[in-house]
């Protein structure tokens, strides 16, 4: 099922020499942050979170709800903790 | 929001190096979020396919430091740590990658390019940051890879 308009969130171009130029439509997980290209047809199934009201990547860890953003927070929090008990350098 | 742009370059083995790392600035931890990259190769143009990866690293490795050019002459140095043509490979998150693995042939340029606000960015911890790496069985041309950034 092609992805909607909503969901694109990137477009990939591939260009050669004598060939045309093919573009693809890409998205990135919300779960993950990982670039996903849509390739119509590849049989790849993604998952789509209601949370996030977003597509993911369709892999088993991204399956549970945990925004990107949240996972980023946790490490920059645990970074900040590490560093006020004078654990890092 | 100041956007930047830097290039990096690395020789092509038959194991994954690293061309181009740009990650969190080393004093001041800060989020760098890319909106857009093109990978290619340098030099003979013929047809092989090479195989490139994505990866979020936790420490950056040793590479030639490369100055971020500014995309509008009036915004502050970049903050990030950017680095090119690594000779001690970054510390690499397992399984954590921005774009999976993935043939192209040695002719081709591949650009991506986010929609504004669905970027790929790397926690602003100390060494965190994001790697593109490639190789091929036989081939040794440079590598090239561009990123553009916001900080």
């Amino acid at each position: 099922m092609p992805i909607p308009q909503l969901w694109r969130s990137g477009e990939v171009s591939v260009s050669e020499p004598d060939k045309p130029t093919r573009e693809y439509r890409s998205f990135v997980c919300c779960h993950c942050n990982k670039i996903i290209i849509v390739k119509p047809g590849s049989g790849r199934q993604r998952g789509f979170c209601f949370q996030c009201m977003k597509p993911n990547c369709g892999v088993k860890p991204c399956d549970r709800c945990r925004p990107w953003e949240a996972k980023l927070e946790a490490a920059e929090g645990r970074r900040r903790f590490w560093k006020q008990m004078d654990l890092t350098h | 929001m100041a956007k930047y742009q830097a290039k990096g370059d690395q020789t092509l083995t038959t194991t994954f190096t690293t061309a181009l790392t740009v990650g969190s600035n080393a004093t001041t931890a800060q989020r760098n979020t890319l909106y857009r990259f093109i990978l290619s190769l340098g030099l003979t143009a013929s047809d092989s396919q090479i195989t490139w990866e994505g990866q979020r690293a936790s420490a950056l490795g040793t590479a030639t430091a490369v100055t971020p050019g500014l995309l509008d002459p009036g915004d502050r140095a970049a903050q990030a740590a950017v680095g090119e043509n690594h000779t001690v490979e970054p510390t690499l998150t397992a399984d954590a990658f921005f774009f999976e693995e993935m043939a192209l042939n040695a002719r081709a340029t591949f650009m991506w390019n986010a929609f504004p606000g669905e970027v790929v960015n790397h926690a602003a911890t100390v060494g965190a940051g994001l790697a593109w790496k490639a190789l091929h069985a036989s081939r040794t041309e440079d590598f090239l890879v561009q990123a553009y950034w916001d900080e």
